[in-house]
């Protein structure tokens, strides 16, 4: 047996490529395992070989720090690993969480000469404990050394439940022949629904007295006429026009009248008024002693679509006339539907998925469609029943005429379900299963129900090796940018091959930003980043905060998702401004609570209002997120510190060694929130992490539980001072939100954090699996833009666009 | 409605694995046949309506030596008149807002008045919908409530040619004050609504060896590590398959009635096959006890239907009006009356012939059939002597006969068959007309 020693100094990525070479030379690749206990202690620094699988990088990685830290090597192996496991891992009953985090080295060393060993600390210190250190933060501890030990690879994912969704919804929009986010875009269209108003109680054409677009429908007309030339007694009106759905989602409905009235939303075009998918959701023609009443239904919608939608009202007789037509979004309040969600023009059903998926793997702190299960299986056989029941009747109308028109559409179906075109055979397959029925409405049916079944369509990077790549980047920018599939101007530049070419994919990327769909993913990105839904139904003990109402909450979130919208789309787009903004977006009531300058008129209008700067500093004093990380009376500065120590300053945290409820009533009551929870956490193992938490929930302690600002807790002043301390060691010292804010926007950390939660959001996989300097690259593109959110998306778009083939194949030679 | 319909399918499919049988998956029938005797007698319930008025001579029957003579009405039943029940001089004596037809139809099974509204009629003032429940829904409710009379519908509410609209003309069955009922009148949605979960089976089930060897082509050209998860997609592929392919073999006591998909149910000339797939999918609702109490509404109040099948090319709406003299329109509503109760015995045919699911006798020993209308005449607009003739064992009323009152309430026939069903509810409908109690059947 040939012995060779591995070059040990090779940086990481060409060692790789080193290991191959020796593979090929058919030499034996022999490197050393350091199983670190005491008897083995000796062997360190020998170059004894033992012979590894060539695949374990752990043993090369600790191989390689034992021989840059023979003596720390052999300390861990005397005096930790009886603990911690020969290589960090842990062991069980004694310490079984393995050995990994963000503490530089320095601060390694001091923890373990004020801590360690636990039986006797103060046995390892000085030179003794920096070794240990290096040794240690080099083998197994620093994130370097854990990426290493757990190499990211792309993975091979099935589609997202948002994903499955968006894209049958796409799908739909296709058959109908597409453009509908165009639509819903409707350039300079101005804003309400068409109102063709009758003077009588049918809706005869001799009878039309007025057209017009009205902004809202939200009439009182009392014993009066409606408008001129219009009479009392009897009068109709019929408003349509499409909802723009700026995110998917259940979306409630309600006709509050007292009258005649039916409510059509994302009917089929011939919206019919008896029992089936045409039918009215609101069916409230009969009045009934003129009360006026709230008829409410529910369904669910597409993000990033415009749907029709159809409202008639008549009036007969009755004493008084009223109609109001107001929504309920997902997370949101009743309110009347605002004019910026209508539009006076037409548009197609859009199929709509009402079915509810297993939630998606959240394992890795971000969504991977990894998890095949037996729910999921059966969810997505019940989704394609549904979209099955929506495409057919469509497919067999627009395929009738023979032979070559069926064809076609079965062709036109596949190739955009499986974003690709599809050869004779899989055309001839679909076309048996399209024979086999009875019918042609239920051949179709099958036909759907096997394309969207289908692996091609689940699996998205099933596309067949030999596909241009520019196919491939077009699949992959709209699943980045929409979620979905791409779209039609996407498959003309897939067919002309020039998705190929790098600034190509980027000036598509820039063109598909613009889309509705592109809207409503970085809407779902920042409610994921910001933690938005992760604090449930926000409440607050009335007794303390009696003014602030479920209807003010879900006003809050609608002012934290125009802040965002407003920084990224329309003002800088930089995410300087999202942490330093000194305003905030505020409707009259919360004008009015928040102390602000100026009171904008109403709710539904959301006006820029500018704070001193001291006060507010972008999203970390947002009062939805200062509420939504707060207790039920009193603030939180944990939850606070762990949402900015994790999302906003891209740090890692280990879940708490033990839960402790934080218990009001156990404190002394004189001491305010701050004592208190220096009080919980002081237990060294808590500082571990809380030393990090603390100092920066502590910042915000300035802010109440519902984000007003405040100067005294418990009859004292509030202190908003800390001294934080940095992954890399340093010592800053905080006065309050702007400094947290300047030290955030200032951090390299937090700038990579935000690169890499939103890389991770927008492709489903981590920035390593696409080779190591990939984070670097785009943090670096990130800087030079001057921290460009929209750019940002674009360079992370091309990372998956541009890559080669699929998942890299690690385990066939 | 579809949302309800979605998941609840997405829950069996979700169940598919652990699915019982489909017919022991009917309580009623597992308790009943685990005591080997028939604890409770099923006591159906078909209510079936037809507009305009009848065409009294030609309807009402005559009882002569204690045998019904029928007339030509229903002359079609003359097999089964030992087990007919006419009762002549109820009336529908509901006042109030709405037109004749409205609360005619409205108040048919409420016995309650109109809410006022903004429904005009052809004369009165206008109305909303009825401000009760109605006894199907009632008896529907007192059914569902009890474990051994539950079944998984409880009601099915059917119509033929039913108008694309929802107003008091159109609708009879009330689940509640303002909540109508809306029929179902598309064979295909009837189907559907039995038994969609069984043709989305089969539908899915055709697909899924395409889903495999997709699965399959893709996976083979993956990394193992991969591969492991569309392996793992695949056995739950196969597992619905065998699950669906079980389902397949579950033996409904009566298979669905086949017919192509498809066809255009409203139309005025489809009427006849269409009212012959209905009467099938109730009749086999019934015989695979999915239902115990049945809505049929033959068009609406004032319906207008062509009959053109019978050689009539007026509306049969617009032919009511005529006055009594004008022959060719008396012979014409007859003929349609006539076309009517042979519907009618067809339905009865199909019931007498179908064994009822309890294991005894047949499902006209246990269903009621009453035939009924909104006006007792057309073109006097009466709501007096409205036509009910019963049929069948339901409800242990003795048949075969006759019998006249003198201008009594409907109220106190729905309160008969309410206490016949074994609910004893003191009044129903409009308190005031139910003064006198029941009405003596037995």
């Amino acid at each position: 047996m040939r012995v060779c020693v591995l070059p040990w100094q090779v940086p990481a990525n060409e060692e790789r490529a080193e290991r191959c070479a020796l593979i090929g030379l058919g030499v034996l690749p022999i490197v050393m395992q350091m199983k670190m206990t005491n008897s083995m202690t000796a062997m360190v620094g020998m170059l004894l070989a033992v012979r590894v699988g060539a695949e374990d990088p752990r043993a090369m990685l600790v191989a390689e720090a034992s021989l840059r830290h023979p003596e720390g090597a052999r300390i861990y192996g005397e005096q930790c690993a009886g603990c911690h496991g020969g290589n960090g891992e842990g062991v069980a009953d004694k310490y079984d969480e393995a050995l990994y985090g963000e503490r530089s080295e320095a601060s390694l060393r001091k923890l373990i000469e004020k801590t360690m060993p636990e039986d006797d600390p103060g046995k390892c210190v000085g030179e003794e404990a920096g070794r240990v250190a290096a040794w240690v933060y080099e083998a197994f501890y620093s994130p370097q050394a854990r990426a290493r030990l757990h190499p990211p690879r792309l993975e091979f994912q099935h589609l997202l439940n948002r994903q499955l969704l968006q894209s049958l919804a796409m799908l739909s929009d296709g058959i109908n022949g597409g453009g509908n986010a165009d639509g819903a875009e409707a350039s300079g269209s101005e804003a309400g629904l068409r109102g063709v108003y009758y003077n009588d109680r049918d809706r005869k054409e001799d009878r039309r007295v007025l057209e017009r677009t009205d902004a809202q429908v939200a009439f009182a007309f009392g014993e009066g006429s409606p408008a001129e030339g219009i009479g009392t007694e009897a009068f109709a009106v019929s408003w349509s026009g499409s909802l723009r759905v700026p995110a998917g989602g259940e979306y409630g409905f309600r006709v509050v009248s007292a009258n005649g009235v039916r409510l059509w939303v994302n009917a089929p075009a011939e919206g019919g008024r008896g029992r089936g998918p045409q039918a009215p959701l609101v069916d409230g023609w009969v009045s009934s002693g003129n009360e006026e009443r709230a008829l409410e239904a529910s369904t669910v919608l597409p993000g990033g679509f415009a749907v029709p939608v159809r409202l008639e009202f008549f009036k007969y007789k009755e004493k008084t006339a009223s109609v109001r037509l107001q929504w309920r979004e997902p997370h949101g309040d009743w309110e009347d539907i605002p004019s910026s969600a209508l539009r006076p023009v037409k548009s197609g059903r859009i199929a709509a998925v009402p079915t509810e998926f297993p939630p998606d793997d959240g394992s890795a702190g971000y969504l991977r469609g990894v998890n095949v299960s037996r729910d999921w299986q059966a969810a997505v056989a019940d989704a394609s029943l549904a979209v099955a029941g929506d495409l057919a009747a469509v497919l067999a109308r627009r395929s009738a005429g023979g032979r070559d028109a069926e064809d076609r559409m079965l062709r036109e179906l596949a190739r955009l379900a499986w974003r690709r075109p599809v050869n004779d055979g899989e055309a001839g397959r679909l076309r048996q299963l399209l024979e086999s029925a009875p019918d042609e409405e239920s051949g179709w049916r099958r036909v759907v129900l096997a394309v969207v079944q289908s692996a091609h369509f689940l699996y998205p990077e099933s596309l067949p090796s030999d596909l241009p790549a520019a196919y491939r980047a077009a699949s992959r920018l709209a699943l980045v940018l929409w979620d979905g599939l791409p779209d039609a101007a996407l498959r003309r530049a897939a067919e002309s091959g020039q998705l190929s070419k790098p600034e190509a994919v980027r000036d598509e990327a820039r063109r598909m930003l613009r889309s509705p769909w592109a809207r409503a993913k970085v809407r779902g990105f920042f409610a994921d980043w910001l933690a938005m839904d992760e604090a449930g139904e926000i409440a607050r003990d009335p007794g303390v905060y009696p003014d602030f109402t479920h209807g003010m909450v879900s006003d809050l979130r609608k002012s934290l998702s125009a802040f965002v919208d407003h920084v990224v789309w329309e003002s800088s787009g930089s995410w300087r401004e999202l942490l330093e903004a000194d305003y905030l977006l505020l409707n009259g009531p919360l004008a009015q609570r928040y102390g602000a300058a100026r009171i904008p008129e109403g709710r539904q209008q959301f006006a820029k209002i500018t704070f001193p700067a001291s006060e507010r500093a972008g999203v970390l004093t947002h009062p939805y997120l200062l509420s939504a990380f707060a207790y039920y009376r009193s603030t939180s500065p944990i939850h606070r510190g762990v949402f900015l120590t994790r999302n906003l300053l891209g740090r890692f945290l280990k879940p708490p060694p033990m839960a402790i409820a934080f218990m009001d009533g156990k404190f002394r009551p004189e001491l305010t929130m701050r004592e208190k929870v220096a009080e919980l956490t002081r237990n060294e193992n808590c500082m571990a992490c809380h030393q990090t938490i603390n100092p920066l929930g502590f910042v915000l302690e300035g802010y109440d539980a519902t984000g007003r600002l405040r100067y005294v807790d418990n009859g004292r002043p509030v202190r908003t001072d800390s001294e934080y301390v940095t992954a890399e060691g340093e010592s800053v010292l905080l006065h309050g939100p702007r400094d947290l804010a300047r030290h955030a926007v200032e951090s390299r950390d937090a700038q990579r954090g935000f690169v890499r939660q939103a890389f991770q959001y927008f492709t489903g996989q981590a920035p390593g699996a696409y080779g190591d300097g990939t984070l670097d690259a785009l943090h670096a593109s990130f800087v030079a833009s001057g921290f460009s959110i929209p750019e940002l998306l674009v360079r992370i778009a091309e990372v998956p666009a541009l890559h080669a083939l699929q998942p890299i194949n690690d385990q066939k030679p | 409605m579809t949302t309800l319909t979605r998941r609840s399918l997405l829950s069996r499919l979700r169940n598919l694995g652990m699915a019982m049988p489909f017919v022991s998956g009917l309580p009623v029938v597992r308790e009943l046949q685990a005591a080997g005797a028939e604890a409770v007698r099923p006591r159906r319930l078909i209510l079936f309506f037809t507009p305009n008025g009848t065409i009294p001579q030609e309807f009402w029957p005559v009882e002569k030596d204690g045998v019904l003579q029928f007339g030509r009405i229903l002359a079609p039943l003359e097999r089964w008149k030992t087990r007919c029940l006419a009762l002549k001089g109820i009336s529908n004596k509901v006042r109030g807002d709405g037109d004749g037809h409205m609360r005619g139809m409205s108040c048919l099974l409420t016995g309650i008045e109109l809410f006022p509204g903004n429904i005009q009629g052809g004369s009165d003032t206008p109305a909303g919908w009825a401000s009760g429940i109605s006894i199907d829904q009632e008896l529907k409710n007192f059914h569902q409530a009890q474990a051994a009379t539950r079944t998984r519908f409880g009601s099915l509410e059917l119509g033929v040619a039913v108008p694309d609209r929802a107003d008091p003309w159109t609708r009879w069955s009330y689940a509640g004050p303002n909540q109508p009922m809306t029929p179902m009148d598309d064979p295909g949605q009837v189907l559907r609504h039995l038994y969609g979960h069984l043709q989305e089976r089969e539908a899915l089930g055709s697909v899924l060896d395409h889903v495999s060897a997709d699965l399959r082509g893709v996976a083979g050209r993956l990394p193992s590590g991969d591969r492991a998860m569309l392996e793992r997609h695949l056995t739950f592929v196969r597992e619905m398959e065998i699950s669906l392919a079980e389902g397949k073999r579950e033996v409904l006591r009566r298979p669905p009635p086949e017919f192509p998909e498809g066809g255009r149910p409203g139309e005025n000339e489809a009427i006849p096959e269409t009212m012959k797939r209905q009467t099938a999918l109730l009749v086999n609702a019934l015989a695979n006890d999915l239902a115990r109490v049945a809505t049929y509404q033959f068009t609406n109040s004032v319906g207008n239907a062509r009959p053109t099948w019978v050689g009539v090319q007026e509306g049969h709406h617009a032919l009511s009006h005529d006055p009594d003299l004008n022959a060719d329109s008396q012979d014409k509503l007859i003929r349609i009356n006539e076309w009517l109760g042979q519907q009618l015995a067809s339905l009865v045919q199909q019931l007498d012939e179908t064994p009822d699911p309890s294991g005894e006798g047949t499902l006209l020993d246990h269903t009621t059939v009453i035939w009924t209308n909104e006006l007792g005449k057309g073109n006097s607009h009466s709501h007096d002597n409205i036509p009910f003739l019963l049929i069948g064992g339901g409800h242990g009323f003795r048949m075969g006969r006759a019998m006249e009152f003198q201008n009594v309430a409907h109220n106190r026939l729905w309160l008969s068959l309410a206490h016949a069903s074994g609910h004893m509810i003191p009044t129903f409908g409009n308190a005031s007309l139910c003064e006198g109690g029941p009405l003596d059947l037995s």
